[in-house]
Order: structure tokens, then C-alpha cells, then sequence
């Protein structure tokens, strides 16, 4: 078992070959740097916990092909998605931080769906980015593909 | 370079993030801020974002409309629904397709067109032969950094085959000599390569090779099944790629009711003992059938065309 710390001082249990995607993690236990609890003081509970639940499903990815429970897993993957726009990119960079590749394809991909449609002031809002280029600077770009801008499929709703 | 960003998110992630975007998105998200549009526009992030995409294939399906002649576009990435493209080249046909650049004909126009980001570059018309008695085929030629496009005259055996290459970004063409005898070509799609069917004066298939960088010819041999076959023109034969290896297949329509269509892959590049048989379709009134594509788990997607002659 590896303990990990939240920087909100919660400590979780989790078994080493789930807490091995990690590779920070993974890299940590194989200089021996993992004796006692490793203080995550970028992650809080709530997010720690998201992840742990993660790794612990996702802790047999190899034998799941072998067993047929593929879908199982793409099942809970489309659940594990199924959260809100601050708590995904909680994840995100929880993800980013301890290095575990699948969760941050997953995330980042559910991320980039939910932008795709989005117009650009529902994006400057969702990545809470200043719009600093002056009028005829956007409508350079928007006479370079106007097309891109039209369409009914593009929402203006933040969410 | 994302200033902005950077109190909320590293540009690690928002890099992560639009590189599975649509092309489409992406030049509306130029849009955002200045910061945005140069990260967008810049040559490093195209070249990641070409490099998800091209591990991420789609599709494009065209479906002609008979009556009216005109052509609708969609694209398809396989895991969600189809998609209708934003711009609809509806008078044009589609020659060939390589590296999400399609080549297109109507008349006397030629068109190249890339249907993510809907720039479409007229072709200098002169330099094409008529496309009725023509195979396309588009590949890159990463020596000369350039598309070219080869054009093969499909003619019968006795004629002397006229066939040219033009090479795009220099928009000059050369009638290319030392070509085998053969008509009725289908070309298959691979990195710098051509491979396409003959048939010889006894009637039989052979392979050839075209190497687009060093122009030469080579032969490859085709599996025992397609060498033992004639041509007939109710036969199909062709070549194609299917995950990275070169493939043979044949529909024979059959003479009573049943056709059988068979795909072989040759595992090991021009080694004929490696051709293996991956299947065999029998179905009644089989006209032709096309492998398109092949998922990494082995799954075929095929084109294929049912239906009794004279109703096409």
C-alpha cells in the first residue's frame, strides 16, 4: 500500500499497482522515495479522491481485453467524464501533475468535445481568457474562414 | 505565449486540449485573443495537431446524387455520428484522396481541396489529360517536400500508355516513359509509393510499383488466387493498404447466382510467400466490393455493392 496527502491533509490508502500509472508516483517508488506518506500539495481531497477512483478501476487495463470487460471500462470512463467544467480541469491537472497518461486523454478529450461548438465568447468565458485583439484584428480573422464561424450547431452557452 | 492562460491553465494543457479540436473550431478559436491566435498559427502546434489527427483517422464519404448529378460530403471518425462538411463542392466528382487532401474534377476544372480547412486551389487545367480514360493517384514525396499527382491513361495494351506526374508546388508536368503495358489501373494508397494492376497479354494480373521520389518502376508479385485469375470485365481486382500493408483483393460475380470477393495481405513487403488470406464473402448478386480501411482490431470496413447489373 502507498499513502498519499492531499494538501488538505487527508491521507488515502491506495495499492501500489494502481498508484503505479502514475509515473511520478511509479518513478518515486523506484528510488525508494515513497517510505512513508507523499504529500500531494497541488491536489485537494475532493479532486485525490476522483483520481483514486480512477486508478483503481483502470488498475487491470491489460488483462480487460483478455476478459471482455473492454466496454465495461468505456462505460465507466463516460461516466467518470460526466462532471463539471472546474472539477474536470481539477482533474486535469491532477492528472498532469502525477503523470498518468490515459486520465489526461480521457479528460483533455472530454474537454476539447465539450469546446468544439462553443463560440468564441462561451470559450473566452470557459477559459476565462481577456479578449485582447482589436475589432479589425478579429474580423481579419473571421474574413480568412467565415465559414468556420457559421452554422447552427455552434453554442453560445457556457457550461 | 499564452499570457492569459496562464494564471488558470499551463499552455501544456490548452495544447493538449485543441490538438483534438476539428480544424473548423480551431479558426473560430483564433478568435479568442491574440495570445490564442498565435499559438494556433504556429507551425509547431499545425504539425502536433497533424500528427493526433493522422492517429485519429476519418473518413470523408461522398454520395452522388444521381438525378442531379451533384455530390454531398460528410465525415466520419468512426466512434461518433456522421458529419455534414461546413462547404459542399456538390458539382464536383472525387479522383483520389491522400493525406486528408482530395482531389477533384468537374469538366475542365481541377480542383485540390482539403476539406478540414476548406481551402480549395484550382489546378492548372492544361496539364490534365481527360478524366474519363484516367487513374489518379495523389502521394507526398518527402524528398522534394512536395504533392504530386500521377495520372495514368487507361488505355488498351497495344497503345504506348501516356502517363504523366505533376508535381504541385512547381505546377509543371512530365510525361513519364518506360511505363509496363497494361490498362484498367486501381491504385492503392501508400506513403511515396504507387502500386497499382496490370494485365498482360495473356490476360493476367501482375502488380506494379512506382516509387514518386526516384520514378521507377518495380513489379511485386500478386497472391496465387488473383495470378490464376483472367480478366474479365465483370471482375474486380485491385490493390489498396490496410494498416500499413499493401493488400490484394477480387470480387467475381458469380455465373449462377453466388459471388465470392477475397482479400489477402502481404505481411512482409515484397515477399510473395507472406500473402495471407484474411477472408472470403460469398454473397448472392455481388457486384464489387472495396476494402477501405482496417481497425486496429483487425476489422475491414469494405464498400460494398449489391444489386443485380442492369439496375446498377
Amino acid at each position: 500500500m502507498v499513502k498519499l496527502k492531499s494538501n488538505d491533509d487527508k491521507e488515502f490508502e491506495v495499492e501500489e499497482a494502481a498508484v503505479i500509472q502514475s509515473e511520478m508516483i511509479k518513478n518515486m517508488i523506484e528510488d525508494g522515495c515513497a517510505t512513508s506518506v507523499i504529500p500531494l500539495p497541488n491536489i485537494d481531497s475532493k479532486t485525490l479522491i476522483k483520481v483514486i477512483e480512477y486508478l483503481n478501476k483502470h488498475i487491470n487495463m491489460g488483462k480487460a481485453a483478455e476478459t471482455g470487460e473492454e466496454d465495461d471500462l468505456k462505460e465507466f470512463d463516460e461516466q467518470f467524464v460526466n462532471m463539471g467544467w472546474e472539477e474536470l480541469f481539477d482533474v486535469i491537472m491532477a492528472a498532469n501533475y502525477l503523470n498518468i497518461h490515459e486520465l489526461m486523454e480521457l479528460c483533455c478529450q472530454s474537454a476539447a468535445d465539450r469546446l468544439k461548438n462553443k463560440s468564441v465568447r462561451a470559450v473566452r468565458e470557459m477559459l476565462k481568457i481577456t479578449n485582447d485583439l482589436t475589432e479589425e484584428e478579429e474580423q481579419e480573422i473571421i474574413n480568412d474562414a467565415p465559414w468556420a464561424f457559421e452554422g447552427p450547431e455552434i453554442d453560445d452557452t457556457v457550461n | 505565449m499564452l499570457k492569459a492562460l496562464e494564471i488558470y491553465l499551463p499552455e501544456k494543457i490548452i495544447v493538449e486540449i485543441l490538438i483534438r479540436l476539428p480544424v473548423q473550431s480551431l479558426l473560430r478559436f483564433k478568435c479568442i485573443s491574440k495570445s490564442c491566435n498565435t499559438l494556433i498559427s504556429h507551425p509547431k502546434f499545425k504539425e502536433k495537431h497533424y500528427h493526433h489527427a493522422k492517429n485519429n483517422k476519418k473518413i470523408l464519404i461522398a454520395q452522388m446524387h444521381p438525378g442531379t448529378r451533384t455530390t454531398s460530403y460528410y465525415s466520419s471518425s468512426f466512434s461518433s455520428s456522421l458529419q455534414k462538411l461546413a462547404k459542399q463542392p456538390t458539382d464536383y466528382t472525387v479522383l483520389c484522396c491522400y493525406d486528408g487532401l482530395v482531389l477533384l474534377w468537374h469538366y475542365n476544372d481541377h480542383l485540390l481541396w482539403n476539406p478540414s480547412t476548406n481551402e480549395l486551389v484550382q489546378l492548372p487545367n492544361h496539364e490534365f489529360p481527360d478524366a474519363s480514360s484516367t487513374t489518379y493517384g495523389l502521394r507526398y514525396d518527402s524528398t522534394s517536400d512536395d504533392y504530386k499527382i500521377l495520372m495514368l491513361h487507361n488505355r488498351s495494351f497495344s497503345c504506348r500508355p501516356l502517363n504523366k506526374i505533376l508535381a504541385l508546388k512547381c505546377g509543371s508536368s512530365r510525361i513519364i516513359y518506360n511505363h509496363p503495358h497494361g490498362f484498367r489501373h486501381r491504385m492503392g494508397p501508400e506513403d511515396g509509393e504507387f502500386h497499382w494492376l496490370c494485365v498482360n497479354d495473356l490476360s493476367k494480373y501482375f502488380m506494379i510499383s512506382f516509387n514518386i521520389s526516384n520514378e521507377v518502376y518495380g513489379e511485386i508479385s500478386l497472391p496465387e488466387g488473383i495470378c490464376s485469375i483472367s480478366y474479365r470485365v465483370e471482375v474486380t481486382c485491385g490493390v489498396s493498404v490496410l494498416e500499413g500493408m499493401l493488400c490484394a483483393y477480387c470480387t467475381c460475380p458469380g455465373d449462377t447466382e453466388e459471388g465470392t470477393f477475397k482479400l489477402w495481405v502481404m505481411k512482409e513487403y515484397g515477399v510473395k510467400e507472406s500473402w495471407t488470406k484474411l477472408f472470403t464473402i460469398r454473397d448472392t448478386h455481388l457486384v464489387f466490393t472495396i476494402p477501405k480501411y482496417m481497425f486496429a482490431d483487425g476489422e475491414v470496413l469494405l464498400f460494398y455493392r449489391k444489386g443485380l447489373y442492369n439496375n446498377g
